[in-house]
């Protein structure tokens, strides 16, 4: 009886004392006496329970619905059994309800410690982790108390990261932050692992704090401009939104995914993208419209969700969405996000539509994207390498690839989109590669800012130059129309490698001398002020293009 | 060093995202030269925020910011209202409502705010576009705006920071709620 009410007692106060409702103090130490030394003790203790955190779903608006907050497993995190010293005694993985367990020492004083990162050392491999940028990178940890474990052959502690939302605002600390995002990246991992059983995904920091907001600046500062995949920070890193009223995306699994699906290009596939501003009505370059879609698709893919959110203003209480398979699309063609998210998601789905009787899933996209063809191919990564692959590889009917793309205006056949005959209104944007030949005759071509600037169709033009031997050539553009502002520039790309540069100040022309070796390149050719995102000198230049040597 | 000029000049310039050459160097002749593989922003409004903001505002001063929104759609319309700061007074400021858009034209918001505690706070600006098919996307834009003197005020905005409790072992510790039994 005696042994019951000290048992009775120490679960009283363990809850008091673990229960505050996430309060802004440390959670104190809390030893906890063992629950009697005349009761006979196991000589081991299973120390089990599940961690869970809140989730809070959309409104339909695209904001955050506050009343309908769930509590839900946080799966496949790291779990930490903690000594009174802070010492680590033994780590496991939660499984896919949340659960986790340890076989332990009776009256022992431990703590349960639950990382925001998930792992895997099996034969699929990954390493995601949530920290805070502006606390030095920390990985984020939900923290429980210490307490005896007792002389009872089991016990139970089960952790929850509380959403932190007082009513009217965020009053309380947001422990569910950072178990929602890396959730999100637990569903990602897991639909690819379902596909091949040995994905290696290079490891990941997805960096987020309440303090990350939409200024550009010092990231340690919070001033990280948007969510987005950096793919220069420490070799690879996606920040998220934090700031409340403002914009957060902890809740918003489509736009972490989004971002994801950038860090996947990346690290597993290849992306030729320049980034920076674009949305669903630009007409874009086509490595920018074929990773944005790409991004687009492979969140509504992961979340079995067609339609998504983004949430943000005051009190997370709007938003904007958009379905990935409206046809309505502004624009559509080889350049449109929108319809490169809306070609990609029909592969995947098993909704037949008129022109979509694609029912292929995710695999195919997997295995194009990850090959070594796709990735080494000569030519930019855009819809048109894409379809070309997913051709070749022959999974399912090139006859069914060929009507979906038409339904969205894209017409070019091969890796380099040949005639292709949609131009969305930008004459030169056709066809999507010129040819040219060492001593061949000269190629026009133009930089128009008709689209907008820097990363929008128009902006810059590509030609395929393939070189038998080493050579020692020429490239010069020389202005054939345009003002006085006017100023050509080159890269010079071998495969998704920029292998030099040309980029004098001299108004209407530009010259690269140098050797090359044997090999394919892209020539991309623009006007300096239409791709330097200020825009004052922007406006439209025409050229004549030779390569001589 | 350079590459450090070019950044400060450019979030001089320029506030949120138009700032896209943020990976910029620049070479002997003086040009921005863009590189590849910028930052994979999220899908949104394609709007910039410019500003005329010198980046200093005296305790109760009384600061005009001509805010300017760069876009870069040729049809469809814009609407851009200020989010609500409480420690700065917003004393006026124009609201943009469903502005038809042309390409290439910018639109200009006057600002009027003014504090009264040192800090540095943030101006925000909600920016929804909608296209012709009344697809709408959104983006939120801010601008930071030091009150009184940098040096007293260094911690301000970080008062109401709701940081996490502990920092240790290169972990950000937070509070579970937590049932034994």
């Amino acid at each position: 009886m005696r042994g019951l009410w000290l048992i009775t007692l120490t679960f009283m106060t363990v809850i008091l004392a673990s229960c505050g409702g996430g309060g802004s103090s440390s959670p104190a130490p809390q030893s906890v006496a063992p629950s009697s030394t005349s009761q006979p003790s196991a000589t081991s203790v299973t120390l089990s329970g599940k961690i869970t955190y809140d989730r809070v779903d959309h409104n339909q608006n695209s904001g955050l619905d506050y009343a309908n907050i769930k509590a839900q497993p946080a799966r496949g995190i790291v779990v930490e059994l903690i000594d009174s010293s802070d010492n680590i005694i033994t780590s496991a993985l939660t499984d896919g309800d949340g659960l986790y367990s340890f076989t332990t020492d009776p009256n022992v004083d431990l703590r349960i410690r639950a990382k925001a990162q998930i792992l895997s050392e099996a034969k699929a491999k990954w390493d995601f982790q949530v920290t805070d940028n502006t606390q030095g990178n920390r990985l984020y940890a939900l923290q429980g108390s210490l307490a005896n474990t007792g002389s009872s052959a089991r016990q139970t502690r089960d952790l929850h990261a509380p959403l932190g939302w007082t009513g009217e605002s965020y009053g309380e600390p947001r422990a569910a932050a950072p178990f929602a995002i890396i959730d999100s990246i637990y569903t990602a991992v897991q639909t690819f692992s379902e596909i091949d059983s040995e994905v290696n995904f290079p490891a990941l920091e997805l960096r987020w704090s309440p303090e990350n907001r939409t200024v550009i600046g010092d990231k340690a500062q919070g001033h990280i401009g948007t969510s987005a995949y950096d793919p220069d920070e420490d070799g690879g890193a996606i920040y998220l939104l934090g700031e409340e009223d403002r914009d957060t995306d902890e809740y918003d699994p489509h736009v972490i995914l989004h971002e994801w699906g950038h860090y996947f290009e990346h690290q597993m596939s290849r992306t030729d993208s320049l980034g920076g501003l674009h949305s669903l009505s630009d007409r874009l370059d086509a490595r920018v419209a074929f990773s944005e879609g790409w991004g687009n698709a492979l969140s509504a893919i992961l979340l079995n969700d067609e339609t998504y959110r983004d949430s943000s203003g005051v009190s997370q209480r709007f938003g904007f969405s958009f379905n990935l398979e409206s046809r309505q699309i502004n624009n559509p063609g080889w350049f449109s996000e929108a319809s490169i998210g809306s070609v990609l998601y029909d592969i995947f789905d098993t909704q037949a539509e008129a022109n979509d009787n694609i029912s292929a899933g995710l695999a195919p996209l997997y295995s194009v994207l990850t090959s070594e063809a796709y990735k080494d191919s000569p030519v930019f990564t855009t819809i048109f390498s894409l379809s070309d692959a997913l051709r070749q590889s022959a999974t399912f009917s090139t006859t069914s690839l060929g009507t979906l793309l038409n339904s969205q205006g894209i017409s070019g056949q091969g890796p380099d989109g040949n005639g292709e005959r949609n131009s969305g209104a930008i004459r030169s944007s056709l066809p999507v590669y010129k040819e040219a030949y060492l001593n061949g005759p000269a190629i026009e071509l133009c930089s128009v800012d008709d689209a907008g600037t820097y990363n929008k169709l128009g902006n810059r033009e590509f030609i395929f130059l393939s070189l038998e031997a080493e050579t020692e050539l020429t490239l010069s553009a020389l202005k054939s129309s345009g003002d006085e502002d006017r100023d050509p520039d080159f890269n010079i790309w071998q495969g998704n490698n920029r292998i030099d540069n040309s980029a004098s100040s001299k108004k209407g022309e530009e010259t690269y001398q140098g050797g090359l070796p044997a090999g394919d390149y892209v020539i991309e050719v623009y006007d300096f002020f239409n791709i330097n995102g200020v825009g004052s000198k922007r406006g439209d230049g025409c050229y004549t293009f030779r390569v001589t040597g | 060093m350079r590459f450090h000029k070019v950044i400060t000049a450019c979030l001089g310039l320029t506030v949120m995202l138009g700032c896209s050459f943020s990976a910029a160097a620049l070479d002997t002749s003086g040009k921005h030269k863009e590189h590849a593989h910028k930052g994979y922003y999220k899908p949104g409004a394609a709007v910039a925020l410019l500003h005329d903001y010198d980046g200093q505002t005296g305790l109760g001063e009384l600061e005009n910011i001509m805010l300017t929104l760069e876009h870069h759609y040729s049809a469809g319309y814009i609407s851009a209202r200020l989010l609500e700061t409480p420690e700065l007074q917003t004393l006026a400021y124009s609201q943009l409502d469903n502005e038809k858009l042309q390409t290439g034209s910018k639109l200009q918001i006057p600002v009027q705010i003014s504090g009264t505690k040192s800090g540095t706070y943030y101006i925000s600006l909600e920016a929804i576009y909608e296209n012709l098919s009344g697809q709408r996307s959104l983006r939120v834009l801010s601008l930071p705006i030091q009150i009184g003197d940098i040096n007293t005020s260094k911690g301000a905005n970080t008062a109401s920071q709701k940081a996490p409790s502990e920092i240790e072992k290169g972990l950000v510790i937070l509070n579970a709620q937590e049932v034994i039994k």
